[in-house]
Formats: structure tokens, C-alpha cells, sequence
């Protein structure tokens, strides 16, 4: 990490159970000392020694299939719920620890979430419910009024301010949704699957905006999902859970060329490779290069596919440059020795 | 295997053949049917001993509070009869068109243009000062409780039974001690009302803060709010319908029991007259049914109002609200400026009125005249036939006198025989159930239902509260079974649950058909509906009226009564039940070859059986509190003692009687609602909109 983290997790636990301020209170040698006392107390365990952190800025997809734990800890994150053990640091500061008081002051000012199902209020025009945090903060009518109205905007939704939840469709209410999350303009982002209960046409549209938005307003992102090819488009680094545990984390090339086990393996064999990987996952590093004759110059974050296109008139390398400068060097059968990987 | 089944079918034969002689000679076994424990009067005198010495020591803050509510009454008493009664018309018109429609707005005025015309405004408005101040005591405590019940889980536990028991003592039971603390007057009424008309809108603020989403609790938390801010902006507002549907079963709560009320007399309001021309009977049913009808009048008109209020969406009407201003003022100064014409008016029209009801009487005296022998032989029937037998026992009831013809011991042995044996053969043919139904119907119109040992009673019932609900509650029944005893009310209690079983058995006979029949035909549910509305939402009282009317006062009229109003519920369930019925299921058994009764029986009853159920637990809850009420024409038993009680100011009677009413009713409740639970997926309709 070349930055300072805007947000990290350390050691994160949830236990769910009547026992499981009971299991907390125990001292415990190692991770596996507090699963067998949860266990043992009938607890289940919902998130499980979680570490990461999002750089300022960052992208950040936590994905898993159902019931992996990822939307135990993204509410142990936004303190929906209480973490067992551990700490969530935002800026340095350890929001496990802080009163429901000063919880609420980093929520009105720092955190914006995005629910699946929307979480809109039905009684709240959409306006209102984009205005809601903002009303909670204390703002005055006309600012809440043009706040929102702004942010109605950003979402494309201009005109239907005074709509009700029910007379919006889904793909309507979930911009809504990212309209008042966004409203205190947030540092950390958090969006629990905010695209899965949507159509796939409208997924994909939202999804295109949701990175357009990012690319000039440069939140801090912890981004929920269970669909590995969502996570592959929006993501700068991806971690996969499983039983409550991150079992691999990375960007999503790293997490294709090498996956730690067969679940990593399963989950990223249907993914694009020639899509996904960029010439820089390949190249043989060199920076003294000769111009050849028949060499075609690329960035080093072209993806294989569109490297493979340029090569269609029969160059046989590519000069991988960073920046204008050469960085290293690409033959043709890189290419497809990288996409034969996937194949066996 | 073959072996235990065996022996159980030896056991339970043996038990069988124990029963059936300890009730068959009861001399004989007079050691265990000794009449159980009895404090007598112990209990009530306690309880007498502490409310003096209660009121003899919080005399000043029971005189306050009595002296504010009163004057409250009457202050609102005062305004009522100061505006003219044009500008009310005028409003509750304008009412019901913002609310809903033009029709309801012309309903609603000419229902209270009857009031006026009909010469019983003073008294009307009397009862609506009681309303009026009752209403919002109420709905602040039932809404301070229901939202401290949601919010904490102890509190919740504590307060549903609360609430239980605030909707099923009889009212007549907590009159009586409000009379000893606050006196006579409209406020123990006010009181009385308050305490009545609390839970429902207890329960809905409960019912709609419980159905918040977490979903939104998170939302809310997660834009800041904090828990006030959450309480006002989202949850408070989600629960709006709900706690708008507890407003209009409140007020309608409310003025049921302010009519009610009327009992212990001193102030002048319209339940007071309904009660005073219900008692001379006959004679003056024209009087009982004029005021019954703005009674009616004034409940429907609260009910469509109340609940347009609770359902109106932005309405279609767009004049601006000083035009509605206007017609008030309006209204207010011809009513001023008129005011000696008007009275003129209301005063001819009322003479007018009075003359035809009159002219009911009088039509009333003939049509008794010439089918009086018919009506006393519909009455007569009844009660020699069935009420008699249930109540004393074939063997006491068959006489010469009564039957025309007796009941020999030949007969007697010959039909307890064949009870007897008939049940063995049920318990050999490994029907227990039946067995044991065959043999407790057969031996109680036998020996009569208050001629029941008492441990047979305790028995029995804890059984099957054990079998319905759990052990626990059956430990529950018990006690208070033998709270009941204890008291000395064991053969009142008895007595009550003979005229509810019987009035039950009644409503099941006629009400389940109709219920079938206006599943089956939308015609016949569209008659049945209005008149199903009209009679849950008008107060008790009324339902005497036609029954003495016709009957006399009796235990016959008590029955009818009682019918009439405690019917409704099991109509209305059984039609709900049937018409949610799932369409796959009667494709498949149309699919299968069924006829329509095949499908009736074979499918649609047993499913919507659990439902049903429901609608006999409510029909058993309306029996016991119109029992209450039913004292007044001839019903007798534990509703007697309350209403002694309330008459003597012997709060110890009447509270204790009044608790043991409310056993009853609890235990039936919890019996019939664990056993439509254990039968399946339910079709409440109660809490609907």
C-alpha cells in the first residue's frame, strides 16, 4: 500500500447468538480458540478474522455466494451492526469503539450506503427520501431542496422528484437510492448489492454509470456482490469470502493467474481472460528495447483481447510501454499460452 | 405394538366406564363430587374492605379527578347544545365529501338531520360529550402504552395479557368499583370507556411500529438519525394506517361502552333511554327503537366517518377549504337567527315521530296478538326441548308437565346404556375422540351441564388446554378454575358456560351455513356484508330490543340476543375461509372428478377449517360479552352476579365475577386459538383495514 488507507478492517469478527458477548469476553490464543468457543456456545459465525483495507479512492468488491458473511461485514462496517471483535478503521479512527452518538455524526457526514432492495421510504416522495440525511443533519429546507435536486440530476432522474417509491421502476428506485447515499457527499461509499435485484439490461447500464460517477467523484468504495462478473468490471481490487472468511484477495487479474485453491479457481473460470488480463500481466520486462521492424507499441493496460486484434495484420511482438516508455516486451504466443492456462 | 394399542384401548375403556358411573350415580359417589373448595365470600369482602380504605384515604385526588372529568363532560355537554344543530349537520356533511364521497356526505347528514328532527338531540349530544371526552383520554393512554409495548420486550410480555384482560372483564365488573371511587354521573362512564376503548388502538400502534422493516430501521440509522428522529420521520408515519384503523375501533369501542354506561344512571343520554323503554318491554318498544335507531345512526355514521378519515388518499375534491368554511358559518348563523323556528320544526316533527312509534307499539301489540302463540311456541320449544334438558338433564327435564310424556328408569337405563356402549365401541373401534364426545354429550343432557362434578369440569377442560395450547396454560386453567371456586361463583360459572354453549351451538347451526352460502354466491354476500357491518359496529344494547320485543323477558331472549350479535364473526369467517380456498387446489379436485358437495367437504371445509375456527373463537368472545348485557332480559349466572354487583355497589362481587367471566373467556380464547393454530395456516381478517 503506497497510501495511508481510508478505511481498513483489522481482525474482524461478528458472532451472531445469545452467547456471543459470552465468547468475546473470553480471552482466546488464536482464530481457531474463538471458532470452537462460538461453535461450542451455539453461536454462528458470520464474519471471521476479516483484514483489508480500501486506499482513498479505491474500488473495493467484497464478493462471495450467499451466506459467505459479506453483508455481515459490510454492516460491521457501517456499525449496522456491532462487530464482535476487532477494529474498523475510517481516517485512523476506530468506529468499533465510538458511541452511537459520534456514529451518527460520521454517518451524517461520511458514510452513504446503498441497500439491495433499495431501502426507499414508501410514505417519502423521491426528493424526500434523497433529502432524508440531509434533514437528519440538521440542514435547512432550501438547501435540502437543492441539494437534492442536484443529486436527482446526477442520477438522471430529473423531473420525478415528486414520485413515490411505487411509481418508480426498480432501476428508478435504486438511482434514487444512490442519490441519498450520495447526498452528504460521502468519503466511504457502501453499496450492498445494489445492482442484484435489477434486470440484466438495466444492471449493466447502472453499472456503466456507477463507473462514470466514480471516475470524477473518487469515493472510497466497499462495493457487495455475488456476481464475479460484476465484480471483474467495476472492481480495483476484489476479495472473495467464504464462511465468513476472505480467502483471497488481489485485483482481478492477480485472483486469475493465481488462484490460492480450487474455490478461487471455480469461481474465475468463466471469466473473460482475454477480457480481464492486461499486457502487463504478461510481458517479460525489458527497457532496453530495439524498435523491430514489424513491432506494434501498446499500453501496458491494453487487454489481450484488444492486443490480439491489433496484432490481426501479422505482427509477431509488441513493445509494452507505461506512459509513452517502453517496460517490456509481448510475443504472440504469450497471448495464447496466458489464455491455455485457462483452458486446463 | 399390537399389544400397547391393546392395553390402551383397556385404559381408556376403564376410564370411560369410571366416568359414565360416577356421573350416572352421583349419590353414590358423592365423596368425589363433593362440592369443591369455597371461600365464599372472602374474597369479594377483602376487596370491598380495601377499595373503602383506598377511598377513604385518596378522598381529595378522587374528587379531583372525578370534578375535572365532569367538568369536562360538561363543558363539552354545553358547546354541544350551543351550536346550532344546522352548523353539525353541515359538518359532518362536509366531513364525509372531503373524506370520501358525496354519498357518504348525504348519509351522514341525514343520518344526524334525523337525530334533530327526531326529538332526541338533547340526549344525542349527551352521549357524544361522553364520546367526545373519553376518545382522546383514551387514545393518549393506549397510545402511550402501545408505543412503550413495542419498543420493550418486557413491557410487550406484561401488556398483552393487560390488554386481554381490559377487553374481556365485562364492563358491568369495573362500573361498579369506578361508581364506589368517583360516584354516580357520566364519570365512571368516561372512565369506564377509556379503560374499554384503550386496547384496540394499543394493539394497532404495536401491530403497525412492529411492521416497520428492518430494511428502513437501517436506512434510517445509517442516514443519521437518531432514535427520536427514527421514531418521527420513519416509523411513526409507517404505522399510520394501522394506528388509524386502532382510532375507528376506539371511537366505536368508546361509544359502545359510554351506552353501556348508561346503566348506572344519573346523567341523561340516549343509552339511558334505550334502557329504560328496553325494560317495560313491549309496551314501549316504539320509544326503544326510535332511540335505538340514532343510536345505530350515531355508531354508523362515527364508523363510515372514522374510517373514510383513516382511507382517504388525496381527494377528488378541489374547492379550497374556506368554501367548507363558509357553509359552516353559514350554517351556524341561520341556526342562530332561526333558532325559535327551528325548535318549532324539531318539536313538530318530534311529536310526529312519536306518534308513529306510537303507532309500532301499538302495531307491535297487535302482530303479538295474533302470532303471540306462535312466538310462545318458537320460545317455549326451545326452552323445554333444548335449554332445559342442557341446562337440568333429560332425567329432570322430561315431565309430564314439560315433554307431555316421562322418562321412565326403564327408558333412563336403556338410554344411558346405550350411551355407554355406544362409546365403548367407539374406543374398541380405536376412536377415542368420538368415543369420549359421545359419552360427555350423552351423560351431560343426562344429568344437565350445572349439574357437572366439578373435577370432571377441571378435568376436562385443563385436558384439552394441555392437548391445544400447553402444560403451562393447563396449570394456568386450573388456577384460575379454582380462583373461580374459590370465590363461591363455581355454579354461576357453570350456569354461564351452559347459555354461551348453547347460544354458540346456535350461531354454529346457523351461522356456518350462511357463511357456506355466501362464499358460494356473491349475491348473498353482497346482502350479507352491509348488514354484518352494521351489526358488529352497533353498541350491544340494541340487540335486546327486538328480543324482548318478542320474547319477553326470559332465557330464551337472553339466547336470541346473544345470537344476533355474536353470529356475525363466525359468517364472516367461514365466508373468508372458503373464498381463500387456492384456486390450484380446486382445479385439481374438479380435475379429479368431484362434485360441488364433494369439494365442499372434501377440500374447501377442512381448508379453510383453521380460519373458521378463528371466526368461533370471536363468536365465543362476542357470546360472553353479550352474556353481560343479556342479565337485562333474563340471562342469569355469573353476568347476574356482576350486575348485583354494580347494583348493590358491592364491588367485591362484581369484580370477582367479573374476573371469573374473563377466565372463561381467556381460556376459550387461548383453547380455540391453539387448536386452529395446530389445524394449519390461518385467514385472520381481524386486523384488516
Amino acid at each position: 500500500m503506497s497510501s495511508i488507507p481510508k478505511l481498513e478492517c483489522r481482525s474482524l469478527w461478528k458472532i451472531f447468538g445469545q452467547a456471543s458477548d459470552k465468547v468475546c469476553q473470553q480471552n482466546h490464543d488464536n482464530n481457531d480458540a474463538i471458532t470452537k468457543a462460538a461453535i461450542d456456545h451455539g453461536c454462528i459465525i458470520g464474519a471471521s478474522d476479516v483484514n483489508f483495507s480500501v486506499a482513498p479512492g479505491e474500488l473495493f468488491v467484497i464478493m462471495g455466494l450467499s451466506g459467505s458473511g459479506k453483508s455481515t461485514v459490510l454492516r460491521s462496517i457501517a456499525q449496522l451492526h456491532r462487530p464482535s471483535i476487532g477494529q474498523v478503521f475510517l481516517d485512523g479512527e476506530d468506529l468499533a469503539a465510538m458511541s452511537e452518538k459520534d456514529l451518527m455524526e460520521i454517518r451524517r457526514r461520511k458514510m452513504g450506503m446503498v441497500f439491495q432492495n433499495f431501502g426507499l421510504v414508501p410514505h417519502f416522495t423521491a426528493l424526500e427520501n434523497i433529502a432524508f440525511p440531509l434533514k437528519m443533519r440538521g440542514e435547512n429546507a432550501a438547501t435540502r431542496r437543492q441539494k437534492a435536486e442536484e443529486m436527482l440530476q446526477l442520477v438522471g432522474l430529473e423531473g420525478r422528484g415528486q414520485s413515490y417509491p411505487h411509481e418508480l421502476s426498480g432501476g428508478q428506485q435504486q438511482r434514487v437510492g444512490i442519490a441519498r447515499s450520495l447526498a452528504v457527499d460521502p468519503e466511504v461509499w457502501l453499496l450492498d448489492e445494489p445492482f442484484s435485484a435489477l434486470d440484466p439490461l438495466i444492471r449493466r447500464q447502472l453499472q456503466d454509470e456507477l463507473l462514470a460517477l466514480q471516475s470524477t467523484l473518487k469515493k472510497s468504495i466497499v462495493f457487495i456482490t455475488h456476481d464475479f462478473a460484476e465484480a471483474v468490471k467495476l472492481a480495483d481490487r476484489i476479495a472473495i469470502m467464504r464462511d465468513g472468511k476472505i480467502i483471497q484477495q488481489g485485483s482481478a487479474s492477480d485472483l486469475l493467474l493465481h488462484p490460492v485453491d480450487d474455490y478461487v479457481r471455480a469461481f474465475v473460470e468463466d471469466v473473460p481472460r482475454l477480457q480481464v488480463l492486461t499486457l502487463a500481466n504478461i510481458m517479460t520486462p525489458k527497457t532496453n528495447i530495439k524498435a523491430a521492424s514489424k513491432a506494434l507499441t501498446l499500453d501496458q493496460s491494453t487487454s489481450l483481447e484488444k492486443a490480439m486484434l491489433a496484432m490481426a495484420g501479422g505482427v509477431k511482438n509488441i513493445i509494452v510501454t507505461d506512459q509513452g516508455k517502453p517496460v517490456g516486451e509481448v510475443k504472440h504466443s504469450d497471448i495464447f499460452n496466458a489464455v491455455q492456462i485457462a483452458e486446463t | 405394538m399390537a399389544l400397547a394399542q391393546k392395553s390402551k384401548t383397556m385404559i381408556i375403556m376403564a376410564v370411560m366406564l369410571g366416568l359414565a358411573s360416577v356421573i350416572i350415580w352421583p349419590q353414590q359417589f358423592a365423596w368425589v363430587n363433593n362440592a369443591p373448595l369455597s371461600g365464599a365470600t372472602v374474597l369479594s369482602d377483602t376487596i370491598n374492605l380495601g377499595i373503602k380504605s383506598f377511598v377513604a384515604s385518596f378522598k381529595p385526588a378522587l374528587r379531583f379527578i372525578a370534578g375535572g372529568i365532569d367538568a369536562g363532560v360538561r363543558g363539552l355537554q354545553v358547546t354541544l347544545h350551543t351550536i346550532p344543530w344546522l352548523m353539525i349537520v353541515a359538518l359532518v356533511g362536509l366531513l364525509g365529501w372531503r373524506f370520501k364521497s358525496m354519498t357518504l356526505a348525504i348519509f351522514c347528514a341525514l343520518s344526524v338531520l334525523y337525530m334533530a328532527i327526531s326529538g332526541h338531540w338533547f340526549r344525542s349530544m349527551n352521549t357524544l360529550a361522553m364520546v367526545g371526552l373519553s376518545v382522546p383520554l383514551a387514545l393518549i393512554l393506549g397510545f402511550g402504552l402501545g408505543v412503550w409495548g413495542a419498543k420493550s420486550k418486557s413491557v410487550h410480555k406484561v401488556l398483552m395479557p393487560t390488554l386481554d384482560l381490559m377487553q374481556t372483564i365485562p364492563t358491568f365488573a369495573y362500573l361498579a368499583p369506578l361508581v364506589v371511587l368517583f360516584g354516580f354521573g357520566p364519570v365512571p362512564g368516561v372512565l369506564a370507556s377509556m379503560i374499554y376503548a384503550a386496547p384496540p388502538i394499543t394493539r394497532n400502534v404495536i401491530l403497525g411500529l412492529k411492521q416497520v422493516p428492518h430494511d428502513l430501521y437501517e436506512v434510517a440509522n445509517i442516514s443519521g438519525a437518531s432514535s427520536w428522529q427514527r421514531f418521527i420521520e420513519i416509523e411513526l408515519p409507517h404505522a399510520k394506517h394501522q394506528m388509524l384503523v386502532g382510532v375507528n375501533q376506539t371511537v366505536l369501542a368508546s361509544l359502545s361502552m359510554v351506552i353501556i354506561a348508561a346503566v348506572i344512571g344519573g346523567f341523561d343520554d340516549i343509552g339511558r333511554e334505550v334502557l329504560v323503554a328496553t325494560n317495560k318491554g313491549s309496551a314501549r318498544f316504539g320509544q326503544a327503537l326510535g332511540a335505538g335507531i340514532v343510536i345505530v345512526l350515531l355508531a354508523v355514521v362515527i364508523d363510515r366517518l372514522t374510517r373514510a378519515a383513516s382511507e382517504s388518499r388525496a381527494t377528488s375534491v378541489h374547492l379550497p377549504l374556506y368554501f367548507d368554511a363558509g357553509v359552516l358559518i353559514a350554517a351556524g348563523v341561520i341556526g342562530f337567527i332561526f333558532t325559535d323556528q327551528m325548535d318549532g320544526l324539531t318539536a313538530a316533527t318530534a311529536t310526529t315521530i312519536r306518534s308513529i312509534e306510537a303507532s309500532i307499539n301499538q302495531g307491535l301489540t297487535n302482530f303479538i296478538g295474533d302470532y303471540g302463540l306462535l312466538l310462545d311456541q318458537i320460545k317455549n320449544n326451545a326452552l323445554v326441548y333444548i335449554l332445559l334438558p342442557m341446562r337440568i338433564g333429560l332425567a329432570k327435564a322430561v315431565l309430564p308437565f314439560t315433554w307431555g310424556v316421562s322418562f321412565p328408569p326403564m327408558m333412563q337405563n336403556i338410554y344411558l346404556l346405550a350411551v355407554v356402549g355406544l362409546s365403548l365401541f367407539m374406543a374398541i373401534k380405536g376412536r377415542f375422540t368420538l368415543g369420549f364426545l359421545i359419552l360427555g354429550f350423552g351423560l351431560v343432557m343426562f344429568q344437565g351441564f350445572t349439574f357437572l362434578p366439578w373435577w370432571m369440569v377441571v378435568g376436562s377442560i385443563s385436558y384439552i388446554a394441555w392437548r391445544c395450547v400447553d402444560l403451562k396454560f393447563a396449570a394456568i386453567t386450573i388456577a384460575m378454575l379454582v380462583l373461580i371456586t374459590w370465590a363461591g361463583h363455581w355454579q354461576d360459572a357453570l350456569y354461564s358456560i351452559y347459555l354461551c354453549t348453547a347460544s354458540v351451538l346456535v350461531c354454529l347451526a346457523l351461522g356456518c351455513p350462511l357463511g357456506v352460502w355466501a362464499a358460494k354466491s356473491d349475491r348473498v354476500s353482497r346482502v350479507l356484508a352491509p348488514i354484518n357491518d352494521t351489526l358488529q359496529s352497533i353498541p350491544l344494547y340494541i340487540f335486546l330490543i327486538p328480543a324482548v320485543a318478542l320474547f319477553q323477558i326470559n332465557e330464551f331472549s337472553a339466547l336470541v340476543a346473544i345470537v344476533l350479535y355474536a353470529i356475525v364473526p363466525l359468517i364472516r369467517y367461514t365466508e373468508h375461509g372458503l373464498r381463500h380456498v387456492p384456486e390450484t387446489l380446486l382445479d385439481a379436485a374438479t380435475a379429479q372428478g368431484c362434485s360441488r358437495w364433494q369439494k365442499l367437504i372434501h377440500i374447501e371445509l377442512p381448508v379453510a377449517r383453521p380460519t373458521i375456527l378463528l371466526g368461533l373463537n370471536q363468536t365465543v368472545l362476542f357470546a360472553l360479552a353479550m352474556l353481560i348485557i343479556a342479565v337485562l332480559v333474563g340471562a342469569r349466572g355469573l353476568a347476574e352476579q356482576v350486575n348485583i354487583g354494580l347494583r348493590d355497589a358491592n364491588t367485591g362481587l362484581g369484580l370477582t365475577a367479573g374476573f371469573s367471566m374473563a377466565f372463561i373467556a381467556i381460556i376459550a380464547d387461548r383453547i380455540l386459538r391453539g387448536w386452529a393454530a395446530s389445524l394449519g395456516e390461518t385467514n385472520d381478517i381481524s386486523m384488516d383495514g
